[in-house]
């Protein structure tokens, strides 16, 4: 009989936070192009040079703890992780290892069978490395902007069991990132950084298999793809009947597979001891306080008010509520209606879910530099809920909205687009209509029925598109029924 | 303490001795080890661990970047370097 494997998955995350300043040294955590242009003896690690803790890398790892419902330590100290590399210039990085400030929280995910809770062990503070180049020279070069810039470390459960929920996990996690601004949470750019501790065991079984652990996964594809490679290699290496081996592995996107990058035979010896220069971060439960009412409306949180609120779709409600600023974007935009109610906010909801984030990604732009304001769109909305044009006009004058600071009422009027509701008006087209295509009228009456959209269609083309659709029908039905056939 | 063990935080350390450099650490490490290891015998429980002496707490800065050096003052102690870079023996990536 074939076993069956059960994945079992925990992630390291790297956040880099968005400070002015770096971790302990006031240079700039921005970097330039120009390389070695933001340090100082204290992020060059010179001899004698100490460090200042940035009171906002503790202001940082708190939100993030309490949006991630962990405790927050009450005091916490930092430690020298060592070890040597030519970007670490100091011998060792300054971290935290026994009593990192948040623990014990966890995420909700949405999988599809439910919601599932996903520990967190640890959030610690730490700094990060400078960067090595190898490709530029036949040495290595190194940089050293980097080197201090302040960091979180999220440290999961292993309570993940596949890939897709280690991606809505990371998923989540850096949408609380980006809703806190804390961190830009660009996966491509290094700003956030994904490794995963991948074992798999067969299905019932409670002891863990021995786990392999996958670097190098910069994008959500890959995340997915490396993880899913992984069980899959694992799974054909204990069916062979061999043992995995606790490699260090490197997930390499142009061949899609997992490489190995070192073996664990050395298993790193970091020889952690307290910082000596550092003095102990002690949390009150005031800076709590403080810190929790500064928290914004985390993504969740308003993806149910949006379900609940505007009465949308979860679908709807969570492509709104995934980036804050488009989230603000719908309800300035609801907010403008002249006729607010659920079947307005859903018009809302669906011309920015088709219209203004193809905009956005055909144009590589986000929601700030829209060039629709959310005024405009709610104007758009009132004037198709009213009848003033049709959703078809309105698709049409979308491009000159975009490209103008008018309403929509405004270039409905400067246009003359107003669609038109005048009963009379549309009673006598539709009598025209019906005299010239008498041919199609008996071919109705003799059981063609869907002819009528047909005639509908030839009124609305003769109003030059600008008949009210909805009275078009109406009108043509009643005018229908009148005609007898005898 | 065995020789094993000094051999191992040299290696750590990337520090070269020779065999007999090795004996006389492995002794003097086994002393230190000792020494401290008489704290062992105290009754401990309920004495937090002490990381630092002054007792002070929350010493910090606020968030606000200052001056640099230039990228020739940085790499002005550099045994090596590639215009603007350190540069070192290569590294596997």
């Amino acid at each position: 009989m074939p076993v069956d494997y059960e994945p079992i998955i925990g992630l390291e995350v790297h956040a880099q936070l968005k400070t002015a300043s770096k971790a302990f040294c006031a240079c700039p955590a921005t970097f330039g192009s120009r390389p070695n242009v933001n340090t100082c003896p204290i992020c060059l690690g010179h001899p004698g040079a100490l460090p200042v803790l940035n009171s906002n890398l503790v202001n940082y790892a708190v939100k993030m703890g309490l949006a991630t419902n962990c405790s927050i330590r009450g005091t916490s100290t930092f430690s020298r992780k060592n070890y040597f590399y030519p970007d670490l210039p100091k011998g060792y990085q300054i971290s935290q290892y026994a009593d990192p400030i948040c623990h014990d929280g966890y995420l909700t995910i949405e999988t599809l069978e439910g919601e599932k809770h996903v520990g967190l062990t640890r959030i610690h503070m730490e700094e990060d490395s400078g960067k090595s180049i190898h490709d530029l020279d036949v040495d290595t070069l190194v940089d050293l902007n980097r080197s201090g810039v302040p960091l979180v470390e999220i440290v999961s459960e292993p309570d993940i069991r596949s890939a897709k929920e280690a991606y809505l996990y990371l998923q989540q996690l850096r949408q609380i990132l980006i809703y806190l601004d804390i961190c830009d949470g660009n996966m491509e750019e290094g700003s956030l950084r994904c490794d995963a501790n991948i074992s798999v065991r067969p299905k019932g079984t409670a002891e863990f298999g021995i786990k392999t652990e996958v670097k190098n996964l910069n994008s959500f594809r890959n995340v997915e793809k490396a993880i899913e490679y992984e069980i899959l290699r694992q799974i054909h290496v204990l069916e062979s009947g061999d043992t995995v081996v606790q490699h260090t592995m490197m997930w390499d996107a142009s061949a899609q597979q997992t490489r190995i990058m070192r073996t664990k035979e050395h298993v790193h010896d970091y020889r952690y001891f307290p910082e000596p220069d550092l003095v102990p971060v002690v949390v009150t439960s005031n800076t709590i306080d403080e810190l929790r009412s500064e928290l914004p409306e985390l993504p969740s949180a308003k993806k149910k008010r949006f379900m609940e609120q505007y009465g949308l779709p979860a679908y709807d409600s969570e492509i709104l509520s995934a980036d804050r600023n488009l989230a603000n974007y719908f309800e300035s935009a609801c907010e403008s209606l002249r006729s607010p109610g659920k079947s307005s906010y859903k018009l809302v909801s669906n011309w920015i879910m088709t219209e203004h984030l193809r905009i956005m990604s055909d144009m590589k732009i986000s929601v700030s530099e829209l060039r629709i304001t959310p005024k405009q769109t709610g104007s758009l909305v009132d004037a198709v809920a009213d009848g003033t044009i049709s959703n078809k006009v309105a698709k049409e004058i979308f491009p000159e909205l975009l490209a103008s600071d008018r309403t929509a009422t405004q270039l409905i009027q400067e246009r003359g687009l107003s669609q038109m509701s005048d009963e009379i008006v549309i009673r006598n087209l539709v009598r025209e209509v019906l005299e010239k295509h008498a041919d199609n009228v008996r071919k109705y009456k003799q059981g063609k029925t869907n002819l009528k959209g047909f005639l509908v269609g030839q009124v609305i083309k003769e109003s030059g598109g600008t008949a009210n659709p909805a009275m078009v029908n109406v009108v043509m039905q009643e005018e229908l029924d009148l005609i007898s056939m005898d | 303490m065995t020789s094993n063990d000094i051999a191992r935080i040299a290696e750590l350390a990337r520090l070269q001795f020779s065999e007999e450099e090795i004996a006389a650490f492995t002794n003097e490490f086994i002393r230190i080890v000792d020494y401290v290891g008489t704290i062992a015998s105290l009754n401990l429980e309920g004495v937090e661990p002490m990381t630092t002496v002054s007792g002070a707490v929350n010493v910090s800065r606020e968030d606000v970047a200052g001056e640099c050096l230039t990228s020739e003052e940085a790499l002005s102690n550099a045994p090596r370097k590639n215009e603007a870079f350190f540069k070192v023996p290569k590294v596997l990536g």
